[in-house]
């Protein structure tokens, strides 16, 4: 299906270069414009360049955009998850629906 | 990374954060068992994902088989992509990341001479803004989906999407194999039900009382339909309220209900679940409500 788009924790990225992904996570640091570093639901850290400026970042959030194959990823949007969201247990939510995919995925 | 889906806990989630896997509003599950399908369907709100909803096939009514089950109205998590407000209704576009879908939501006015009114919590549906939708799924002449929205309420906790996606692969495990103690019953697993499990009727059926997922999940006897003051509830919203537009006011609920050893509290907690479950609506201001079955 064209408007899937895979729901990643972080290492696995570079499974996905040049496929538009969600990837949720914390937020490390800012640039105050396009670069946020951000750590991912299984600990590793990926850097996101947004083709515009973002702001008033919470503690976590979501994006999607594309995987570069320097292991960055391009972000397009960008939803606030707030300062309680907890990425522990979205990560092993993710497991879980990795072992479901097809319910998820066509 | 510790723990599993039981051992790494979703108990500790319980009704007060707003959302979570044992929760009313959050998730979790109930079913009637065959020999309920007599007596009466009770209607369910099916956790689903975008991509279950435009895969879903025509049932023999009015309903759409998703993974092999009937399901009345469904509950989805996803982020608003497109909004457009017309005279009557609310068009959304909206996506999981699984797929992409329009939803449908009519406003509904006080009278036929008055332009219909936006809730408050309606207009703040803004673009980029993750919604929990309950909804029928509606099919056109090419069988592409829709949504008919009963509810669209903006989530502030985004934890309820975690629950969501765990709700969605319990609800298709459930539907494929057969709920957990369901052999102790003498139910075959995969044996046609009247409804999926739904998110209507897990609260207080022991769930939100678990410490442990895996543990709830085992010693729950889910083979029962809503907990008895939701259904009283609904059973006076049905009963009196179908014949009129308005519905039925909060002030006779609780007459019929106070004699049957209701108190207002568990009364109007119940309106509440039911409300966010979509079981019923409220009309023309929120002390008056009918079934989404009417």
């Amino acid at each position: 299906m064209d408007t899937f788009k895979a729901r990643l924790a972080g290492s696995d990225l570079n499974d996905h270069v040049d496929e538009t992904v969600v990837l949720v996570g914390e937020v490390l640091s800012h640039d105050g414009s396009t670069v946020v570093d951000m750590q991912a639901a299984d600990g590793s850290n990926v850097r996101v360049i947004f083709d515009a400026a973002v702001s008033d970042l919470t503690k976590c959030i979501e994006v999607t955009g594309k995987v570069n194959a320097d292991g960055t990823m391009t972000g397009w949007t960008m939803s606030n998850f707030g300062d309680n969201f907890d990425l522990k247990k979205y990560g092993e939510a993710l497991k879980v629906m990795d072992a479901h995919r097809g319910i998820f995925q066509g | 990374m510790d723990g599993g889906f039981g051992g790494g806990g979703f108990g500790d989630y319980n009704t007060s954060n707003g959302g979570g896997f044992m929760t009313g509003e959050g998730g979790g599950f109930s079913s009637q068992s065959p020999a309920d399908a007599g007596i009466k369907r009770i209607s369910t709100v099916t956790p689903v994902c975008v991509k279950q909803v435009k895969d879903a096939q025509r049932g023999d009514d009015t309903s759409f088989i998703v993974n092999g089950v009937a399901v009345d109205k469904v509950a989805l998590v996803a982020v608003i992509r497109n909004v457009q407000q017309k005279a009557t209704r609310i068009s959304y576009n909206v996506e999981d990341h699984t797929g992409l879908i329009d939803v449908m939501q009519y406003l509904s006015g006080g009278d036929d001479e008055e332009e219909p009114q936006v809730p408050e919590e309606v207009a703040q549906n803004r673009e980029g803004r993750y919604v929990r939708i309950v909804a029928s799924i509606r099919a056109g002449e090419d069988d592409s989906k829709r949504l008919n929205a009963f509810l669209i309420t903006p989530i502030d906790d985004h934890n309820e999407l975690t629950y969501h996606f765990l709700n969605v692969v319990y609800a298709n495990l459930v539907s494929s194999h057969g709920i957990l103690g369901e052999r102790k019953l003498g139910l075959q697993a995969g044996q046609p039900r009247g409804s999926q499990p739904s998110q209507a009727g897990m609260a207080g059926q022991g769930m939100g009382t678990a410490t442990n997922g895996a543990t709830a999940f085992n010693n729950t006897p889910m083979d029962t339909g809503l907990p008895r003051n939701l259904q009283a509830v609904l059973n006076v919203i049905q009963t009196e309220g179908s014949a009129s537009e308005t519905g039925v006011g909060m002030s006779t609920i609780l007459d019929r209900l106070r004699p049957q050893g209701f108190n207002e509290p568990q009364i109007r907690s119940a309106v509440e679940e039911l409300l966010n479950e979509g079981q019923v609506y409220s009309t023309v201001d929120d002390d008056h409500f009918k079934s989404t079955d009417d």
